[in-house]
This record gives structure tokens, sequence and C-alpha cells, in this order.
């Protein structure tokens, strides 16, 4: 019999002495082993983390670079494009060039006053500092902010992705524009889709053929993919569609057409996977909602359920080949969805309704609802948005600001932008965060089709109820050619407006006052098939951006963007 | 193996880094589940933790032990979660009381459930810090120095704090057990 314990004793108990009780251990080991509780669902727990990560860190390995007789062919607007790309500037060159001149007045000084000495002494310190600050933060493999590299991602096993461009194309709100893929692999057979609200996130969805479609995730950026749970779908299909919840982008939608059927919405199925099920959970046939984002357990969408609604013309009489896109409302988790009547962005009469209230052939374009407090922000024909706080009950038309007097549209020396056609606005939307108001920038057109139009810019930070007009930097090229204002495609965290052609890629201060002059970051990966330029794409992450951008069918490219 | 995760992790390899979430995470829980009362909230320091880890890995001097570093931050999320989520207590006044469900039958369904019932009663009797203490040493089975790491105490301060918590089960223990026999007896 031990006696371990002598509670007289003023030695340290430790747990290797012989006289420790063995007994009484063993007893408490027993006894809490008994308590243990439910271990911890691992994926699970990855699922939600991974996309809090912030991929901070990238090898220096992929890295590739245009060739210089790269063609100039670019999506959109049409810009003046310099003959050759120029180099990206130096990230940190401006603050090392101040803090050298800064140095001067000290030399100077410091030989005629003790006074003026001590502050040279100062300046001399802040300079130093000043360039110590400057300096990489780690290693050179380390992604620098302000920086882009590109770095080759690995696709999962058996993936090749649809088209020779080797990607699908989504709008900004995430609806595919190109999709479909082709069965019987190892021809192209998988579309990528990356994730409205989240750079990091990005979807595979790979057919097979006769055997079930396959799904994979990455949420971080291509590093690594995981397979989601296996779906069973009776039947050939040949077209996949994905959604995402925006504000909860690990939500997934699928969509499939079954080959017997294609192109009848008869032929459609759609499933959801929830964040953090297992299972998917079927939805009704032809469920195809866009732009689908939460707030709650409350689900918003566009799309158009109504089978046999007529297709609406055009401004000009013209038939559209779908019907205009309406908003939904689901309380029970997608399996129903019923219409919101009441919002004013569905008009019957598209004609009166492209003259009063710009509603647009297509209705409802885009959607973003503020994942805290529920507010709602919709975009439809020319750029016009509307607002509601009452969960798409009303709706109020955003008055954008007025043009400015005509001498103050003088452009830039330079800068030239071409519009083809009038329009009320183009605007930007930031995805929405936290518990603030949307943070909203737009280019301000005049109704009147002008040869170089010169849209003045404006931000606003409280939904639109008040602007603030922001310069409208040009992009230096830095090689002689003239100064060019990108069309921005995203807005970033802070506000800066990201813009990328076929070949470049350029920051504008946007809505960020603290951002230096609109620049150049770097350049884009040029595809495989320079004649067949395929589309790339970027969605946000905190404080930055993700860019995905295909070189071949099996060859896809992303690079991670974080402002400086 | 886990240096060679823990390199690549520190360069931002994010499999890697899952490699590690799934090494460490089972220990990781235990620990933040005693800490934090709630399962929600034990989750949730858990997962503030591991970002914690990733943002501090370029920093993380991979000389030093990884799981000491890990609970130690871990034990910081819990303390920092516990203070957000404190709960003001009140007074059980004598109608508020009475009001509480009878907790009767679970009580006597769980002591069926537990052998070591008098090992139960005088841990009852340890104030939660004591019993916290024992928790992580026999139910995460932490080293002590681990658990140092994680208060951010001496060594020699868990040493003495366990020493006295172990005497003091062990005189209740002693103290109990007629009782505890008498117990026996009646339910019999």
């Amino acid at each position: 019999m031990t006696t371990p314990f002598d509670p007289d004793s003023r030695e340290q108990y430790n747990s290797a002495d012989p006289s420790a009780d063995p007994t009484l251990e063993a007893r408490l080991a027993t006894h809490f082993r008994r308590q243990a509780t439910a271990p911890l669902d691992g994926d699970a727990f990855w699922e939600r983390l991974a996309p809090r990560l912030e991929p901070r860190v990238f090898p220096e390995i992929d890295t590739i670079a245009p060739p210089s007789d790269a063609p100039t062919r670019r999506r959109g607007t049409t810009v003046v494009v310099p003959d050759a790309i120029p180099t990206p500037p130096v990230h940190g060159s401006h603050q090392r060039q101040r803090a050298s001149d800064a140095r001067r007045p000290h030399r100077a000084i410091n030989n005629l006053l003790a006074v003026a000495a001590v502050l040279a002494l100062c300046l001399s310190s802040f300079a130093l500092f000043h360039q110590l600050s400057e300096q990489p933060l780690g290693k050179s493999v380390l992604m620098q902010r302000g920086e882009l590299t590109w770095r080759r991602v690995t696709l999962p096993p058996g993936v090749v992705l649809t088209d020779s461009d080797g990607v699908s194309m989504t709008n900004g709100s995430g609806t595919p524009i190109i999709s479909g893929a082709v069965k019987n692999a190892p021809t192209p057979n998988a579309t990528l889709q990356v994730t409205p609200s989240n750079g990091n996130i990005a979807y595979i969805c790979q057919l097979a053929g006769q055997g079930n479609p396959r799904l994979w995730r990455t949420t971080d950026a291509g590093q690594q993919w995981s397979p989601l749970p296996t779906l069973h779908i009776i039947g050939n299909v040949d077209t996949c569609f994905l959604e995402f919840d925006a504000n909860n982008p690990l939500t997934v939608i699928a969509t499939f057409v079954r080959s017997a059927e294609n192109g009848s919405a008869h032929g459609r199925v759609s499933y959801v996977l929830f964040h953090g099920a297992s299972q998917w959970q079927a939805l009704g046939q032809g469920q195809l909602m866009g732009s689908v984002a939460s707030w709650r357990n409350v689900y918003y969408g566009l799309g158009n359920l109504d089978k046999g609604a007529p297709t609406t013309t055009d401004p000009n009489g013209k038939a559209q080949d779908r019907p205009q896109q309406r908003l939904y409302e689901s309380t029970d988790q997608m399996r129903t969805w019923h219409e919101l009547n009441n919002a004013p962005l569905i008009a019957e009469d598209i004609a009166t309704a492209v003259q009063t209230n710009r509603i647009g052939p297509n209705g409802a374009l885009a959607l973003w609802v503020q994942p805290n407090s529920g507010e709602m922000m919709t975009q439809t024909f020319g750029g016009v948005l509307w607002r509601s706080v009452d969960h798409g009950q009303h709706w109020a038309r955003i008055l954008l600001p007025s043009l400015p007097p005509a001498n103050e549209l003088t452009p830039t020396p330079g800068e030239m932008l071409s519009e083809g056609g009038a329009t009320d606005a183009i605007a930007f939307v930031q995805q929405p965060a936290g518990n603030k108001p949307f943070t909203l920038c737009a280019l301000v057109f005049d109704q009147t089709a002008i040869a170089y139009n010169v849209a003045p810019f404006y931000c606003s930070i409280d939904s639109g109820q008040s602007w603030t007009r922001r310069p409208r930097t040009a992009v230096e090229w830095g090689n002689g050619k003239p100064a060019t204002f990108e069309l921005p495609q995203l807005m970033l965290s802070d506000g800066s407006l990201l813009a990328w052609d076929v070949q470049t890629l350029s920051v504008f201060p946007g809505n960020n006052p603290s951002a230096a002059a609109a620049h150049v970051i770097g350049t884009i990966p040029t595809p495989l098939n320079p004649d067949n330029i395929p589309g790339g794409e970027a969605s946000p992450i905190p404080g930055g951006a993700v860019l995905w951008q295909p070189y071949d069918s099996q060859t896809l490219y992303v690079a991670t963007y974080y402002s400086p | 193996m886990h240096e060679e995760m823990i390199r690549r992790a520190q360069q931002g390899d994010t499999a890697a880094f899952r490699a590690l979430v799934e090494a460490y995470a089972p220990g990781a829980w235990r620990v933040a589940q005693i800490l934090m009362t709630d399962r929600e909230q034990a989750e949730d320091a858990l997962q503030e933790a591991w970002i914690d880890v990733w943002r501090g890995l370029p920093r993380y001097d991979a000389a030093r032990p990884f799981r000491p570093w890990l609970l130690a931050i871990v034990g910081n999320r819990c303390r920092m979660l516990g203070r957000r989520h404190a709960i003001p207590t009140q007074s059980l006044g004598e109608d508020l009381a009475d009001n509480l469900p009878d907790p009767h039958d679970t009580y006597a369904e769980v002591a069926a459930r537990e052998p070591d019932a008098a090992l139960r009663d005088a841990l009852a009797c340890l104030s939660p810090e004591a019993r916290e203490l024992l928790e992580l040493r026999y139910q995460a089975e932490l080293e002590l120095a681990e658990i140092a790491e994680l208060y951010a105490i001496p060594l020699s301060t868990v040493k003495s704090r366990l020493y006295r918590t172990l005497a003091a089960l062990r005189a209740q223990l002693t103290s109990a057990a007629p009782a505890a026999l008498d117990s026996s007896e009646t339910t019999r």
C-alpha cells in the first residue's frame, strides 16, 4: 500500500515521482474517459475554418509572363491599349525615392545649425523608419501586398476543363454565361466556377458520361480540392450549372440537364448542399435561381419559375430569348420559392417600364443581400440600382448624382473612353460584409451618345443615399503611351477597383481615399490559343481579390492580390 | 513528419496546414471543451485559435514544440471568448428555485451510469478551477508543462496546484467514504 501524498510535505507534486498516487490517477483517468464528449467533426471544422485563412504566402513557382507579341483584344469597353504591355512598377519604389529625398535636407542643414541638425536627425530617423517599413516582410518567396504572382493550380484527378479555354465564365453575380460540359471523358468534362463573393472558393462540376457527376470544391484558391458528397442522378447529364449562396459560398446549388431532354426545362434536376451538410438535398425540377443570397434562414434569388411566361421584348421591340428575371424568396431551405410580387422590378409592360423605371428586358440582373441587416440591393437595365430595407417588399430606386457642368467634363489629357450607346450608369457594388450599408461606385453617363464620354465617377458608402465625386484617374503605362482609364470589373473591400483585360491588371483608387494613383499591378497569363481568348474571373477576398485565368483545358492559373 | 508539415504551413501551404489541423485538433478540441462550458463556444474558440496559428506561423520558432504553443493559443482564445460570453449571474430566490425543474431523475440517471460515484461526489466538492486542472491533466492528458503554457504560469505553480488539488480530493474521498457507503446501502 502506498501513501503517496503527505499533506504536510512542501515538496511539489511530480507525476513521474514514484511517490505519486497511481491509484487515484488511474481512477481519475478512468472517470474522465467516461466523461469524454463527442469528438470534433474534422471535415466540417476544416470547411468552416478554411475560408477564413488568408493565403498570405506563395512560392515563386510557375510564374509566367505573356509574350511581348500577344494580342491586345479585350472584352467590353473600347480602350486605347498601348502597343507594348509595360512592366508593372516595382512596389515601394516611389516610397524609397521619397525616403532618399528626406535625407538631403539632413546633410545640408547639419552643417549650419545644431537645432537644424536635430531636426535633420529627426527627419533622417523618420526616413529610415519609412524605408525600413517598405522592406519586404520576409524572404523573397513571400507575396507582398500590392504584388501579383501567378501560380499554377493542380486540378482534381480526371478533370479536363471544358472548352479549349478551360473555363466557364460567370457574370458578376455568379450566373454562368458559358457552361456545358462534354460527356465521355477524357474529352473536356468539367466546368469551373468561382464563387462571386469569395475568390478563394471555387467549384468544379465534373461529368463522366453515364456515371454520376462529381463535384469538387476548393476553399484555398485551388491549392487543395475536396470531393463533395456523391450525387446519384439517373440518366445521362451533359450540362451542369452551379449557383452559390453569396453570403455563404460553402452552400452550393447544382443544376443538371439530362441529355435525353437537353434544352428542356423538364430535364432539369437541382440539388443543394448546405454548408456543413453531409448530403445533397433535392430541389424541385427547373428551380434554377441566380444571384442566390441568404439572410438568416431566408434565401433570395432571381429567376422565373413560370414556365409559361412569355418572353418580353427589348426597348427596340426585339423578342428576348428568356423571360424577365423576377425576385423570389424561400423560407424553407429552398424547397419552395415564392415571388415577391410587390417588387416594382417586375413590370409586365416592359416598354413602359423601360421609359419610366429602367427595368429592362431581363428584369433584375443581379442581387445582393447584406448578410446581417438583410438590406437588399438589385441592379436592372442600364446600371440602375434599387434598394429595399424591408426584405424585398418595397423598393426604392437609388438616385444617381446629376452630371456636373460641361466644363468639368474635360477629359484628362490622353484619357479616352468610348461607350457604345447611352446608358444611365455603370455601377459597381461592393460585396456586403459586416453590418455596414452598401458601398457603391458609379460612372454616370450622359443620355446622349458621345464619342469620348468623360463620365464622372461617384461613390457612396451609405447605400446610395449620398454620393461623393471621386477622381477618375487613368493608368500611367510608363512607356510614353497615353494614360487610359480601364473600366473596372470588381470593387475590393477597401473600395479600390480592379480592372483587367486580356493582358493587364490595373487598380484604381475608386472609393479608397488612401489608395495610390491608378496603376498596373501585373500581367495575365496568355492562353494557349490566343485566337480564342478566354475569360478569367476575379472575386473578392478580405483585403484583396483572387484572380483565376485558364491557359488550356488542363492548365489553370491563380493569382492573389492584396491591396497595399 | 510534423516538422515538415509545419515548415510547409509556414510557407502558406494550406494542405499542410490542414494536415496539422487534423493531427492536433482532437487534443486542442478536448482542451477547448474543458475551458468552455458550451460546445458551440468551444468550437468558435478553437476556430479562432487556428486562425491565430495560421497568422502566427511565419513567426513561429520551429525549434519549439508545436503542441504547447498551440494549446497556449487555444487557452488565450477560450479566455477571451469566455470574457465576452460571461453571463451575469443572479442568486436564486426561493420563488425562482421552486420553479426549477427537479434534477433528481437526471441525477439518478447519470449516477447509475457512473460507477465511481464516490470520486464523482468528491470532484463536485472541488472548486471549478481545481476540477478544470484535473480535467486538463487526466481528460485532455496534457503534460504539466503544457498546462503551464496554457495558463501562462510557471511549471512549479502547476505542480503545486495539482499537488494541493489531489491532496484535497484524496481527503474528500477519505472523509466521504462512510457517507458513500451509507448512500449505497440506502439505494439497495
